[in-house]
């Protein structure tokens, strides 16, 4: 499966590939208020995980997969603790 | 390729992959040990208490007996309380090696074991002198 | 060897791959299938054993995906639904694909790692949570991770970690930097983190600042970097990340001086002097054996780290480390307490004292070259123990030796060439005499040849003595093993030995162990019947299986008889004619006897008889062709009902056979002593005829003449009429014949060389032996020949 825009919202459906990391990049540029939902993703590619990271676009739904759930959940608050 | 001098040490390899045998049988032989194999823990066990070994190589996962099997069994025969048993294992969980050791076996490696360190800790295990 | 081996590989692969895939099959259908799913499970390990073989990560990495579903799915952690049969059997194909391609090419294709990462991954991400914590032994060799890493982990998480480090817990630090054009090769790093076995936490970072992600933001260029920490041990994450251990690096979480009591910590590192004597092998030996015999003292579990760590001094030619090391071992066997041993192992590791110095003082308790007299004193059950010297004494003084069996066949071989040496002697003495003309000299060198003879005749039965071993050292492997096997067949079974004391050379006991295994199987297989048969042919339900040996001249005899259903005939020329080895009118004409010999010829047996000793189709021809290559015989007689009987005759020695020298149409041949009965000269006017064959009568015993010239060309010298016929008569598979030879020579021994090269399909001759003029002579093989 892929990513998924709809109007300012990216799903990520299922497996998500390297492929689709400049397409996201596109998509949060176009849209600066642009969010993601991953609840229906299992995996990533890490490219995808670092445009989540350099982007920093507010997540609406972590991942139930433990592992990208506490990467993604961690960049997600650190904006909260000063460096 | 020529053959070293043989040491007159013999080795029973029991794993149930073939390529894993020929690989062994390659690396002991190239170093002048006797290789026989064994297919799986029944074979092994079978052989171990026929032959002459000086060292048994054992694999963990094996049909029919498994290796912590066979290696408890070997141990059984007081003929073969001394002989010097290694345990080779794709897996690398210290678990695993102390329930190898606990069946009777006295070293544990992972696979696929390294040529000069498999040949080395061979000859050690049986005595065979070293080039100084 | 590398390809022979590969080639191995891609055969063994497709017979695994398929393996798999149809067990695959069978489980979607039967999902409770245990038969099944540990098929498929050793199918998919197996492969991932041989593939750690080759340079060829993203295969192994694959299979190993692969193999952590079935695990999960054989301890019942998933359910096998069609999806993962569907994922899983994509991965097989995937592998095949691969196999495929190292078939054709000898490498993978480019796109391997991002092809196996992909099906990696889908596998991996059916895999369920964290799996438990394995307490490993902390690894000394790793430095403590810096603060740096740990401070992108949550605080509660990282301190509860910490602790668990600290009360004695191997935890390590992992720092993964891919490479920064890795997204282009096919990596991803994501998966390749999740790889990392046993995770416990994992953090990610930028390693540069990321800057403005809308002006400058390449999202294909790879800026991360992780940090896991895992419980499984290094080799465990080394492995898991093969193909990006230049982008890993590994930390213990902390130092092992700060893990408290109990796991007492090494207070002293490992010196160099000790990785000098050891090396990184011999201390990995030295430490494991610590951990062997950790649980206590035992006996039996002594024996072998006892055996080993003398081998290992040996092997270091440290003979008076290994004095003090077999001390160390009586002292606790005396004492039942390990400390003597586990002292020596400590300090062994260490590195030991240098041992020049006498006495040695070592830093560590070793014990001291003499045995203390209370150690043995106070201890009861010393006097009992061998291994215990006496007070006062350093060393007890064995009478038994134990020689290097390469000494003693360097011994053999140097008797072997003094014997040819020797042999040369006669040759010289007719040169005196013809040559030179001197009949005395002729003489004293003949009287020299006697007395070397009789000295090298009883220097090799010396040797030979050394070499002999009884048969017990075979015999005594099967009173286990026919219990076994019996128990496994329901059968009951009564092994009786005798003549265990027989002794023969090491070379031929040693290969008995298994033909006798292969004919013991068979009659516990197909001769032995189960007991409700037996009774109800009027026999004990137990059966009866009788190993004797005993020596018969020159040949140790080994019998085996069962009292089972004994051989049928017409079953084995059914067999065989189904089997195309013979016609049925050939069979037809077959006596019994020779019917039942059949069974000895290859392809007789089936594999489906054979598979479940040895796997590899090994059949009864096996039996006869090793008891052959060691210059013996094998008989069998059977009487439908009552039982079998094998027999098994081979050489007491098979080192020097002696052989006479014979003149035949002018060339010279040896004839194997053993077959000759006597030699005589024939008046022509004995000889006669009966129909077309040349006979005469010895001891009332008409003995064929066979003219060895017309068998092996050169042409008959003339008849001395005041002489006769020279005739060497012989025994050959139990007939008499007599051989018409121009003359004798002398007797000899000769160490025999198979015929080889061109010589190796010439059939009629056993061996050549080198004479002592350098000729080559050939040595005839009467069992081939009449």
């Amino acid at each position: 499966m892929a990513i998924r825009y709809a109007r300012s919202l990216a799903h990520f459906e299922e497996r998500c590939a390297v492929e689709e990391a400049l397409a996201l990049v596109e998509f949060l540029r176009a849209h600066p208020k642009g969010k993601i939902s991953l609840a229906t993703c299992t995996s990533m590619h890490a490219a995808l995980l670092q445009v989540i990271l350099a982007m920093r676009p507010p997540v609406t739904q972590l991942p139930a997969d433990p592992l990208l759930a506490a990467l993604i959940g961690a960049a997600a608050t650190a904006d909260l603790i000063p460096a | 390729m020529t053959k070293p001098h043989v040491n007159g040490k013999r080795v029973l390899v029991v794993d149930d992959g073939m390529t894993t045998r020929l690989y062994y049988r390659d690396v002991l032989e190239t170093a002048g040990f006797g290789v026989e194999e064994a297919v799986n823990g029944v074979e092994g066990l079978e052989r171990a208490l026929m032959g002459d070994f000086d060292l048994l190589i054992v694999d963990v996962n094996m049909p029919k007996m498994d290796g912590y099997e066979m290696i408890a069994q070997v141990r059984v025969d007081p003929a073969l309380h001394e002989i010097p048993i290694i345990t080779i294992s794709t897996e690398a969980g210290e678990r695993d090696a102390d329930r190898a050791y606990a069946a009777g076996a006295n070293l544990y490696m992972v696979k696929p074991a390294d040529p000069a360190l498999l040949t080395e800790t061979a000859q050690m295990l049986t005595g065979v002198e070293m080039a100084r | 060897m590398k390809t022979v081996l590969l080639e191995r590989f891609v055969q063994e692969a497709r017979e695994l791959l398929q393996t798999a895939a149809s067990g695959l099959l069978t489980l979607e259908r039967e999902p409770g299938d245990a038969t099944a799913i540990n098929e498929v499970f050793r199918a998919v390990h197996t492969l991932k054993g041989s593939s750690g073989l080759f340079d060829t990560p993203p295969l192994t990495r694959l299979v190993h995906a692969g193999e952590d579903v079935l695990q999960q799915v054989r301890t019942g952690a998933m359910t096998l639904d069609s999806n993962v049969v569907d994922l899983l059997l994509d991965g097989l194909d995937q592998v095949g694909a691969f196999i495929d391609q190292l078939d054709r090419d000898g490498t993978l294709a480019g796109d391997a790692d991002r092809i196996a990462a992909q099906h990696a991954g889908a596998l991996r991400a059916r895999l369920g949570g964290a799996e438990t914590a394995v307490v490993v032994i902390a690894d000394t060799t790793l430095p403590v991770a810096p603060p740096e890493w740990l401070a992108g982990f949550p605080a509660a998480e990282r301190d509860a970690l910490l602790a668990r480090a600290r009360a004695g817990e191997a935890l390590l630090a992992v720092r993964y930097t891919p490479d920064e054009g890795c997204f282009y090769t096919g990596t991803d790093p994501l998966a390749a983190i999740r790889d990392v076995p046993d995770l416990l936490a994992v953090t990610v970072a930028a390693r540069e600042p990321w800057g403005d992600p809308v002006a400058d933001f390449d999202p294909y260029r790879c800026n991360l970097v992780f940090t896991a920490l895992t419980a499984a041990s290094r080799d465990a994450v080394e492995q898991a990340m093969t193909y990006e251990l230049d982008a890993v690096e590994l930390r213990t979480l902390v130092a092992v001086d700060a893990i408290a009591a109990p796991t007492p910590a090494p207070d002293v590192a490992p010196e160099p002097e000790s990785s000098a004597l050891l090396g990184e092998a011999g201390r990995h030996i030295v430490r494991t054996q610590l951990r062997v015999i950790a649980g206590g003292y035992d006996a039996i579990r002594l024996r072998s780290t006892g055996t080993l760590i003398g081998n290992l001094l040996r092997s270091l030619r440290q003979d008076a480390l290994r004095e003090r090391w077999e001390i160390a071992l009586a002292e606790a066997i005396a004492a039942e307490d390990l400390a003597p041993v586990a002292a020596f192992l400590a300090a062994l590791e260490e590195g030991p004292a240098p041992a020049a110095e006498a006495p040695p003082a070592p830093a560590v308790p070793l014990l001291p070259a003499e045995l203390p007299a209370s150690a043995t004193a106070d201890t009861p059950s010393a006097a009992t123990l061998p291994a215990a010297a006496p007070p006062g004494e350093p060393r007890p003084a064995s009478k038994t030796l134990k020689v290097d069996q390469g000494k003693i066949d360097l011994l053999m071989n140097l008797i072997g060439e003094l014997v040819v040496q020797k042999n040369a002697l006669p040759f010289l003495a007719r040169r005196a005499e013809e040559i030179h003309g001197s009949r005395e000299m002729g003489r004293e060198i003949k009287e020299q040849f006697a007395t070397l003879d009789r000295l090298t005749q009883e220097m090799q039965g010396a040797i030979m003595q050394i070499r002999m071993l009884p048969v017990a050292e075979v015999f005594d492997r099967f009173p286990r093993l026919v219990r076994d096997i019996a128990r496994r067949l329901d059968k009951q079974v009564d092994l009786v030995l005798k003549g265990t004391d027989t002794a023969a050379d090491k070379t031929i006991v040693e290969a008995l162990g298994d033909p006798l295994l292969h004919i013991v199987r068979n009659s516990l297989d197909h001769g032995i019947e189960e007991p409700a048969t037996r009774v109800a042919a009027g026999k004990p339900p137990v059966a009866t299986l009788r190993l004797r040996a005993w020596q018969d001249n020159d040949c140790v005899v080994i019998e085996i008889a069962d009292d089972g259903r004994g051989i049928d005939p017409a079953r084995i020329r059914g067999v065989a004619v189904d089997k195309g080895m013979v016609t049925r009118e050939q069979a037809d004409a077959l006596s019994d006897q020779e019917a039942i010999n059949l069974i000895y010829r290859p392809g007789f047996s089936t594999a489906a008889e054979v598979s479940d000793l040895s796997g590899r189709g090994v059949g009864m021809d096996v039996v006869l062709s090793t008891v052959q290559r060691l210059g013996g015989r094998v008989s069998v007689t059977s009487q439908l009902g009552q039982g079998t009987v094998t027999r098994l005759s081979l050489p007491l020695s098979m080192a020097v056979t002696r052989i006479m020298v014979v003149d035949i149409g002018g060339s010279l041949y040896g004839i194997p002593i053993d077959h000759v009965v006597q030699t005589t000269r024939l008046d022509p006017g004995v000889i006669k005829r009966i129909k077309h064959r040349e006979v005469f009568v010895l001891r009332d015993e008409v003995v064929p003449l066979i003219r060895m010239t017309a068998l092996l060309g050169g042409r008959p010298s003339a008849v001395d009429a005041g002489r006769g016929e020279a005739v060497l008569v012989c025994r050959v598979e139990g007939r008499t014949v007599g051989l018409v030879i121009d003359d004798f020579r002398e007797g000899m021994d000769v160490i025999l060389k198979p015929m080889t090269g061109l010589l190796a399909e010439v059939s009629g001759y056993c061996g050549t032996t080198l004479l002592g003029d350098g000729r080559v002579l050939l040595v005839l093989d009467l069992k081939e020949l009449f």
